[in-house]
């Protein structure tokens, strides 16, 4: 028994420290970069910031979508690309965004360390706080 | 005011206070979703967060150039009051022509922070805390100190809110942040 806890403890200090060095996602980034990720081609402003809303049950600002979205860009996470132009929203084209294989290589790498700080808590087994 | 109506408002300060590459998407974004009887209020919101955001990134990202955009605008000031004898409010028109001209593409960051530096350098305290400062900078002192006394406040937030209301363009993230 006493191997396993150890692993698990050895788990948990990598990815603290690893955590530590690498500049890591924010929670709501990565709410960003999922949606982009479920909605596949036609990932815009409106279909994430809906997204989040469904998913999260909260109101989204899409001026804080827009500053998380530049900075994935920024970081090569996402790229993105004028659509056409349409009559409903002003004849303003919309930009589309799609997550790069840097974009789905850092999601993995927080699922793993997410998934590593939760493993074992006993605060979180039997779905209640 | 219904939802309509403050929605082309906030388009129309939207078009002219951002100037993220982002600007006219978002703006579409906020039409489309507005279709779904949006109030007022939620338009304030919204287009409230994206004004500010970009504000407080531009001066984020360029604190240095605010910084110049400050020392240009009261360096010009002291000037035209000085040298060329102007009335403060002609002197204030000057300098807010200048700082807009020079730091065209992230004016709205540069004359939101002389307006902002301009105001609270009329408090004592944070006058003297600033000028203590400056102190240590040799001239920067006396030049601050000598354009404030040729800046007339009301002139001053007329001229910058004039500057203003000329539509920018969405800035090219490549391009130099000062104006050539």
């Amino acid at each position: 028994l006493r191997q396993p806890v150890l692993q698990w403890r050895l788990d948990l200090i990598n990815t603290i420290e690893e955590m530590a060095a690498r500049d890591y996602l924010g929670n709501f980034e990565l709410m960003i970069l999922l949606a982009i990720m479920r909605i596949d081609n036609d990932a815009y402003g409106v279909p994430i910031s809906d997204e989040i809303e469904a998913t999260t049950g909260r109101a989204v600002v899409l001026g804080s979508v827009y500053a998380a979205l530049d900075r994935l860009e920024e970081r090569g996470l996402v790229t993105s690309r004028l659509g056409e132009p349409r009559a409903e929203r002003g004849g303003r084209a919309p930009r589309h965004f799609r997550i790069t294989a840097a974009g789905i290589r850092e999601v993995r790498g927080t699922q793993r360390a997410l998934t590593t700080l939760w493993r074992g808590l006993p605060q979180l087994k039997g779905g209640r706080a | 005011v219904t939802g309509r109506s403050s929605g082309r408002l906030w388009c129309w300060l939207i078009e002219r206070l951002v100037s993220t590459p982002h600007r006219d998407a978002m703006i579409g974004d906020l039409i489309e979703q507005s279709r779904r009887s949006r109030s007022g209020m939620w338009w304030a919101r919204q287009a409230g967060a994206i004004i500010l955001g970009s504000l407080a990134r531009e001066i984020a990202n360029h604190r240095g150039l605010v910084a110049t955009a400050l020392l240009v605008g009261c360096a010009t000031a002291a000037l035209a009051g000085n040298v060329t004898g102007f009335s403060p409010d002609v002197a204030t028109v000057v300098a807010v022509w200048v700082v807009f001209r020079v730091y065209r593409p992230i004016r709205v960051s540069a004359l939101f922070a002389l307006v902002a530096f301009t105001s609270a350098m009329r408090l004592a305290a944070v006058s003297f805390v600033v000028m203590s400062v400056l102190g240590h900078f040799g001239g920067l002192e006396f030049l601050v100190g000598q354009g404030l006394r040729h800046f007339s406040m009301p002139v001053l937030l007329g001229s910058a809110l004039l500057a203003l209301t000329a539509r920018q363009r969405p800035v090219d993230p490549s391009a130099s942040p000062i104006a050539v």
